[in-house]
């Protein structure tokens, strides 16, 4: 017997394209039944989150061109472009942009290659120490640093004095100074380098192993094996790195805030904050001006990023996944080990160790004398009533709910996302990275202007401060959360369903369960971003709703030191303990078995 | 069946007659699995792919279907379409009547809806849960926890895993996973089950292991199966009816022994195995037989089904010989079907070896079970029984073969 596919009738693709017409005007209907009430609530939820990072972009967007109806647009945008100095602040940014970024991709790069490639990696420790400026406030560290540092009084450059008076060279201040372009750059790298650890290292991660080892046999070399293959294979990857990681420098501020402008050295986004916060009126037309600009660039940069990563080419691992090719460093291994430790002191321990002395002591000398050593100035900050305990009892509050309502939210939603269509995928990916492409001090400008005044009337609230941090953080969680919930396979997911349970069910004895070290993770990670937080802290808390970024940059416009350094303290030993503890419990789960 | 049947009957035939009488006698009952002109495409614009393509098919109460096809024939996606993971895009399915999904009354059953269970190819158990909690997790909606863990027990004994309750499926060993997933696919009691090529990560010995049970468990416990692979030795042995898929469309569905015998197309024929095609010309054409010309010599071999073939124009058609068939001989050989050959090379495959023949510049491989071993170089005769040969159409426009009616 011999079987003949049936004939196709003519009518059969005219029953089709009538049929996906009809299935559009009911789609959404269908959605919702089909979807249930769990995911028709993601839904919601996700339309709620691009609200609020859409919302204020439109705001801003509008304010910059229109303002009181009329288009004053253009006033505005003159006086921000030729205000005084403009061309020497768009010179600065772009040379400090180029110069952080290439040395934190250097470093950064490094790290990645030595951890997943080498011999040297020595479990999670190897794998966390890249991360180490998230373990404290980056206003914690440069602040750190400007204690080292500073010519005259800094802990470093007297023990430097000292160590060149035994050889007879006879030094009045300095040598080094924090308040130059090379500080700058070097916090400023600093700030990145962990960026660019991860985008590189899980290049390599996911990049076949057997493509160096067929070098190898070849008979190349190490270097000539990294030059002519690993660089090659991973260039995707490195050159996404290159543009998140330049995108991130557009938009730095702590570094600029703290160093950069007693060094006289102006960049675009602390320009755009002065024109907040220290002008008065604060001249919201020019700001925004200059922040649309800036996000013009940004998004140019996240358009190349794109049209890059969708080149592809990338090699990635067949069959059995991780099986690292080991390069064997032998002896070489204590040299990375000392550039490790190396790293790990100048981006943490060294700035907390500044930050110690100086709020132990009385004021801030450059001679330590341990018998004056005392706790006073934490009694200071703590002290009932003080607008520090208020500030710090609002940033651990707000820190916590922000962290938790996050990770949960944008889990969800990743989790709505992977059955969607690749549009809705699309547009939720969009939404949840924006506030990447945008310059932290333009989102809170946004905030204020769709939500402090009416008809929400948040300003100065702390609500309005729980938006912001949501919305900024919203593109760190969504990595944080994408890394960990991408690695259960939809085979799972999928045997669940036939299995009998539902979406919620699913949700909750699976996903959650598997990706829970992972959140777990994310949420300190998060923790640590609000609690640290400059900008938004700033510009949007208000006499009754200090936090902690605002009161300490207080505090150091007025030079009480020893009080900034306590706060300084309680905040790295916080957020070190916290995101040391969450990524602990990550590298002991079930996902980092390999 | 009863014994009341002619005695003598040829095998395709018995099975064929075994597939019918199940069928006369599950006529009342309905299909477990019924799929009409379904079709499915990916992408969008200039970049849609059709995966499936107005396929209709169906599997009966207690009849295993195997679904065979290289890969991206669309198998897959016919298979996830029936199990409600994806959307198909025309057609409808009904499990045991009722319809799941049908674009004409816009319906879709989401999958945990649908009264059907699945085996994974990556065995699918959750990783943070015991093997008990595993194969319970089916069960979690029902009653108290005493009968849950009768039921769990009961299945776990059924697949050989009573002592493993309390391991993590990352202490199991591959054939223990399996047994584990088909323990959980079971436990509920569902009539249909789904198999996304299960085996396909196991070795070799413990595949053939679990081809026997399969088999074993789905006749003690009379589930129907919709199973997917891309071998055609496990669809062979599995199935009570193959289908074979090619390019999101059925090329043949039948017995294994039918179709092994006679396959529609070069296509088919290809992907059971049956290896060696000559291309020729069709010399002289007799009655259901043709007569090929070809670099061997002349070829005798059988038109399976109906064929366009007419001997006034030179078709060029394509014989294929099964390799089994081939006897090899060194002492001279006469009648239909003869050639002379040199042996190129052999290789031992430990029930058989398998020679490769040189005749008239076409290699032939040929399969010999006698223990004689005829060393490289030798000078061969083949002979193969025109029964076995069959002969395809090849044009132009339809290189394959593909038997036009």
């Amino acid at each position: 017997m011999v079987y003949r596919a049936p004939a196709k009738p003519e009518t059969v693709p005219g029953n089709i394209r009538h049929i996906r017409f009809r299935r559009n005007l009911t789609a959404p209907i269908r959605f919702v039944g089909s979807t249930g009430l769990f995911g028709t609530v993601i839904a919601l939820l996700a339309v709620t989150v691009a609200v609020l990072v859409l919302w204020p972009l439109a705001r801003i967007l509008y304010v910059a061109l229109f303002l009181n109806g009329h288009f004053y647009g253009w006033t505005d945008i003159a006086s921000a472009f030729s205000a005084p100095g403009i061309g020497q602040v768009f010179v600065n940014t772009a040379i400090l942009s180029v110069s952080s970024s290439a040395l934190a991709l250097l470093v950064g790069g490094m790290f990645a290659w030595l951890t997943q490639r080498t011999d040297a990696h020595l479990g999670w420790v190897t794998d966390t120490l890249p991360l180490a400026p998230l373990f404290m406030p980056a206003v914690a560290i440069s602040i750190g640093w400007v204690f080292l540092l500073t010519p005259g009084v800094g802990y470093l450059n007297a023990a430097i004095r000292n160590l060149l008076d035994l050889v007879g060279v006879n030094v009045r201040t300095g040598p080094l100074n924090i308040y130059s372009w090379y500080g700058l750059i070097f916090v400023a790298s600093m700030e990145l380098v962990p960026l660019a650890y991860l985008v590189i290292a899980a290049s390599l991660q996911s990049l076949d192993p057997t493509l160096e080892e067929a070098s190898r046999m070849s008979g190349a070399g190490l270097v000539r094996t990294i030059c002519r293959v690993t660089i090659p294979a991973i260039r995707t990857g490195i050159g996404n790195a290159m543009l998140i990681v330049t995108a991130a420098s557009f938009a730095l501020f702590t570094a600029p805030e703290i160093i950069g402008t007693p060094a006289n050295i102006r960049v675009l986004s602390v320009q755009i904050f002065d024109l907040l916060d220290v002008s008065l009126p604060a001249q919201y037309g020019q700001a925004a001006a200059l922040g649309v600009f800036m996000m013009a660039v940004l998004a140019l940069v996240w358009y190349l990023s794109n049209a890059w990563r969708r080149r592809g080419g990338q090699a990635t691992i067949q069959g059995e996944a991780n099986r690292y090719s080991v390069v064997h460093l032998g002896k070489l291994r204590w040299i990375a080990w000392a550039f490790m430790l190396c790293y790990l002191l100048c981006s943490a321990v060294l700035p907390f160790l500044a930050l110690l002395t100086v709020a132990l002591s009385p004021y801030w000398a450059p001679h330590v004398r341990f018998s004056t050593l005392s706790l006073q100035h934490f009694k200071e900050i703590f002290a009932a009533g003080s607008s520090t305990v208020s500030a710090m009892e609002h940033s651990y509050a707000l820190a916590g709910l922000v962290a938790t309502v996050g990770v949960i939210l944008v889990s969800l939603m990743l989790l709505f996302a992977r059955n969607a269509s690749i549009r809705v995928q699309g547009a939720l990916n969009g939404v949840l990275r924006l506030p990447a492409g945008m310059p932290q001090v333009m989102i809170a400008i946004g905030l204020i202007l769709a939500y402090a005044g009416p008809p929400f009337r948040l300003g100065g609230t702390l609500a309005i401060l729980a938006i912001a941090y949501l919305v900024l953080y919203l593109p760190q969680t969504t990595t944080a959360v994408a890394s960990t919930s991408d690695q259960v396979g939809q085979d799972l997911l999928d045997a669940s369903a036939l299995s009998g349970a539902g979406p919620a069910r699913t949700y909750r004895k699976i996903v959650f369960r598997l990706t829970a070290p992972g959140l777990v993770a994310a949420w300190g990670l998060l923790f640590a971003l609000v609690v640290g937080d400059l900008v938004a802290s700033v510009l949007l808390a208000g006499g009754n709703t200090p936090v902690m970024g605002a009161v300490i940059l207080q505090l150091m416009d007025n030079g009480t030191f020893s009080q900034v350094a306590a706060l300084c303290v309680i905040a790295g030993m916080s957020t070190g303990i916290v995101v040391l503890i969450s990524r602990r419990l990550l590298a002991r789960s079930f996902q980092a078995r390999r | 069946m009863d014994g009341a049947k002619a005695p003598m009957r040829e095998k395709g035939e018995t099975d064929a007659a075994k597939i019918a009488a199940r069928a006369m006698s599950a006529a009342a009952a309905v299909p477990a699995i019924e799929i009409d002109h379904l079709v499915k495409s990916y992408g969008r614009g200039r970049h849609r792919v059709g995966a499936v393509d107005d396929v209709s098919l169906r599997v009966d109460q207690g009849e295993i279907v195997v679904l065979v096809g290289p890969s991206g024939c669309g198998k897959t996606s016919l298979l996830r379409c029936v199990a409600g993971l994806e959307r198909p895009d025309g057609g409808a399915i009904s499990l045991d009547g009722r319809i799941v999904s049908s674009s004409d009354t816009q319906t879709f059953v989401s999958p945990n809806r649908r009264r059907i269970a699945m085996m994974f190819q990556s065995y699918a158990l959750w990783p943070h849960m015991t093997v008990f909690k595993n194969v319970a997790y089916p069960l979690q909606s029902r009653g108290p926890d005493a009968t849950v863990k009768t039921e769990v027990g009961r299945v776990l004994a059924l697949v050989g895993c009573e002592a493993l309750g309390n391991r993590y499926p990352a202490q199991l060993s591959g054939g223990q996973q399996q047994r584990v997933a088909l323990a959980r696919a079971l436990v509920r009691g569902e009539r249909t089950i789904l198999f996304d090529e299960p085996l396909s990560n196991v070795d070799a010995r413990m595949r053939e292991q679990l081809q026997v049970e399969l088999i074993r468990m789905q006749r003690e416990l009379g589930f129907a199966a919709l199973y997917v692979t891309h071998d055609h030795r496990e669809a062979m042995a599995l199935a009570d009816r193959v289908v074979i898929l090619r390019s999101g469309a059925v090329a043949q569905q039948g017995s294994p022994r039918s179709v092994h015998a006679s396959p529609a197309s070069r296509y088919v024929a290809e992907f059971i195995g049956h290896g060696n095609e000559v291309r020729g010309e069709l010399e002289h054409l007799e009655a259901g037989g043709a007569l090929v010309r070809c670099a061997l010599g002349r070829v005798k071999g059988q038109l399976t089904g109906e064929g366009v073939l007419s001997e006034s124009s030179a078709s060029s058609v394509v014989a294929v010989l099964p390799p089994e068939r081939i006897e090899i001989a060194v002492e001279p050989k006469t009648g239909e079907n003869v050639w002379r050959g040199q042996v190129v090379t052999s290789l031992f495959l430990g029930t058989h070896v398998e020679y490769v023949i040189d005749s008239g510049g076409v290699l032939l491989r040929a399969w010999n079970l006698s223990s004689q071993q005829i060393d490289d170089g030798l000078d061969v005769f083949l002979q193969i029984n025109p029964s076995f040969v069959h002969v395809f159409v090849s044009t132009e426009e339809d290189p394959d073969g593909i038997v036009q009616g």
